[in-house]
């Protein structure tokens, strides 16, 4: 579709480490490795979504491309130009063309601004417009997002937490940016208003022409919302692919495991599904096991599995794994539930 | 089946929160049952009373609120008239409750051996040493290796699936008939929450405890439970088994809530969501309190409060709709689509 394409963000090698050494003279250097070496394509236009479980580094990943977290190493290409070498001041300026949802509403709006002066302030600190210009624009983006005028006037807190939604998005289309990295912007929301923010970002999607990165736990809301998911585990992009081909037949034991234990809503079905239910916990990020990282919980592992550590290659077009033995045809945890 | 006595017996249960702004009616009027052996879920999104009704089940209501009227009825008993000392022989005993945060709900002084233990200690007659025993048989039986070792371990040495389970190991220690679950995986990461889940359905299948679980994901109801009571504005508004509720849904609230959960083996273009926002009870709309959302609402919906009632052998519902008999909502028109 837009392999052909210049991508829109080129992230090479991104490793982002957190330093935990305890005391002042401890010898050993510990570390956190969050995000430990990822690459990955954002073409214009698409929705990359990016999965994983807590911990697996998808949210430092998103923080990092906006740099409100500083990279340990690699590059952060945005049409072409390395963000992780910009300044303060530059990166600024960048931030215009990429913008962020939050996940949380509730504390990412400032509960002492009033609503228009929440939407008009990216405007305002670019110095993207003022008077009766700025006036004009934060009541657009107000009726875009579907919150009515006569609201302008009012606090956060006198909203909903969807409704405070549509306020976070508001803010982050104001300068109109080529690229929204949207940090799990559903999961603190009940189902029905999810899917009113799920449509509504969709909309703006095709309406503005926007790329996004979607950050996320929840299965079903990446499967509806993304063109291509990347899926991560303990800071590495383990599957990389077409959003149906990684549905319906994928290729890391991983993955496999995480789309069977998604609860199906079809109780018709319950007791006919094969499940694989992973077991174990995840292990820390601290201290990631050897070889594969996957191996501890890994229902196929075997001795090369726990000390070599599988490449991250290309198995069929554009659908990338980082497994010894990637799964051939799909197991089709999925079929029989159309 | 009909005759026999239901365990637990909820009728017209309303409790009332006094505030300084006046009473908030969280629940309003809520009646239903649960059989021996039964798993019943109640669904619901945030704000519908469905955590309110199962504290007052519990008897854990705290001031400013208060069970104004109804009753409770656990194996013919009626929980309101009982002391707070009565009640607490109860609790544990009789019937115990898992909660959403796991970290929160245990005491990070002691070690989970103790908390376990302590639950036996005081409903059971038994020496230390017997309790100590029975304590690492629940932690194997929760499916924890090591019991041994995890007995003298502390909460933050665990994970959150494994607290998860030590929470149900206190719950389930003296055997209650009834299990009330709040939540019980929505802390938790997908992989980890089939394993809890595959848990209490093995567990009950093992102990023949009733189940009451109180959710907003549909996908945990389609997977482990018998029935299906769903909540609007503190009031039930649908019951079913969970076959017919998910198969024809007989309000148009509980299929709003289906058709906007994404589902993982679906593809859409664009969710269906249910417009505007579940009301506050201080501006509780006229009649049916679903009506300003509903997309068949009529004239005589936004008049008049529609009672719960029988349409079939398995269904419940509190709808107009229905008055002159059954109606499969999949056929009928959408009179004032918006």
């Amino acid at each position: 579709m837009s392999r052909n394409r210049q991508p829109l963000l080129e992230i090479k090698g991104l490793k982002k480490h957190f330093d935990i050494s305890s005391g002042w003279f401890s010898r050993e250097q510990k570390s956190v490795k969050a995000v430990d070496g990822i690459d990955l394509k954002v073409y214009p236009g698409e929705t990359l979504g990016i999965v994983g479980e807590s911990g697996c580094g998808k949210s430092t990943t998103g923080n990092t491309i906006l740099r409100l977290l500083e990279a340990t190493e690699g590059q952060i290409l945005f049409e072409g130009e390395d963000l992780a070498k910009l300044s303060n001041k530059q990166m600024r300026e960048k931030r215009k063309d990429i913008q962020m949802i939050f996940q949380d509403p509730f504390s990412s709006l400032n509960p002492r601004m009033k609503v228009f002066d929440l939407i008009a302030e990216p405007l305002r600190s670019h110095k993207a417009a003022s008077g009766r210009e700025l006036k004009k624009q934060v009541y657009e983006l107000m009726e875009t997002v579907g919150i009515s005028k006569s609201f302008a006037e009012r606090f956060p807190h006198e909203f909903s937490g969807g409704q405070r939604q549509r306020i976070g998005i508001a803010r982050a289309l104001a300068l109109k940016p080529k690229l929204i990295v949207c940090d799990e912007p559903v999961s603190a929301l009940d189902v029905s208003i999810q899917s009113q923010i799920l449509n509504l970002l969709d909309r703006l999607q095709k309406e503005f022409n926007l790329t996004y990165i979607f950050i996320a736990h929840g299965l079903p809301a990446i499967k509806h919302i993304s063109d291509r998911v990347a899926v991560m585990y303990l800071g590495k992009v383990v599957e990389l692919a077409d959003r149906d081909q990684l549905f319906e037949k994928p290729m890391h034991p991983y993955t496999e495991g995480l789309l069977s234990s998604v609860p199906i809503p079809d109780p018709e079905n319950r007791n006919n599904r094969e499940r694989i239910i992973l077991k174990g916990d995840l292990p820390s990020p601290a201290n990631p096991p050897s070889g594969c990282r996957f191996h501890t919980r890994c229902p196929y592992a075997d001795e090369k599995c726990r000390t070599e550590e599988p490449a991250f290659s290309e198995e069929r077009d554009g659908h990338h794994v980082m497994c010894h033995y990637p799964l051939k045809a799909g197991r089709g945890v999925l079929v029989g539930n159309s | 089946m009909k005759q026999e006595q239901p365990l637990l017996d909820v009728r017209h249960l309303k409790t009332y929160f006094h505030t300084e702004n006046g009473t908030v009616p969280s629940v309003e009027g809520v009646s239903f049952q649960i059989n021996k052996g039964e798993v019943v879920a109640i669904v619901g999104e945030s704000g519908c009373g469905k955590s309110v009704t199962s504290y007052s089940i519990m008897g854990l209501v705290k001031s400013p609120g208060k069970i104004e009227a109804g009753e409770v009825l656990l194996d013919g008993t009626d929980l309101t008239t009982l002391s707070k000392r009565q009640m607490r022989k109860l609790r544990g005993n009789d019937m115990s409750m898992i909660f959403q945060e796991p970290l929160t709900s245990l005491n990070p002084l002691f070690t989970v051996g103790f908390q376990i233990s302590e639950v036996i200690v005081l409903h059971q007659d038994v020496t230390k040493k017997e309790a100590r025993q029975k304590t690492i048989e629940m932690i194997e039986k929760v499916g924890i290796p090591n019991a041994e070792k995890i007995y003298s371990n502390f909460p933050h040495q665990l994970s959150g699936g494994m607290r998860q389970r030590i929470m149900i190991a206190i719950a389930l220690a003296c055997n209650p008939k009834l299990l009330i679950a709040d939540e019980p995986t929505t802390a938790l990461d997908v992989s980890i929450q089939a394993q809890i889940l595959d848990l209490m359905k093995k567990l009950r299948k093992e102990l023949e405890t009733s189940i009451l679980i109180i959710t907003h994901d549909l996908g945990v109801v389609a997977e482990m439970v018998d029935r299906v009571v769903v909540m609007y504005a503190g009031k039930v508004v649908e019951e079913g088994t969970v076959y017919e509720l998910f198969r024809d849904p007989k309000h148009p609230y509980t299929k709003g809530l289906l058709e906007s959960t994404p589902k993982i083996h679906e593809r859409k273009d664009e969710l269906y969501s249910i417009k505007g926002t579940v009301p506050t009870p201080a501006n509780m709309p006229k009649g049916c309190s679903f009506s300003p959302r509903c997309a068949f609402a009529g004239d005589k919906c936004r008049e008049q409060q529609p009672e719960l009632v029988q349409v079939n052998s398995g269904q419940k519902v509190s709808c107009w709709l229905h008055e002159e008999g059954e109606v499969s909502l999949h056929e009928q028109k959408q009179t004032a689509a918006t």
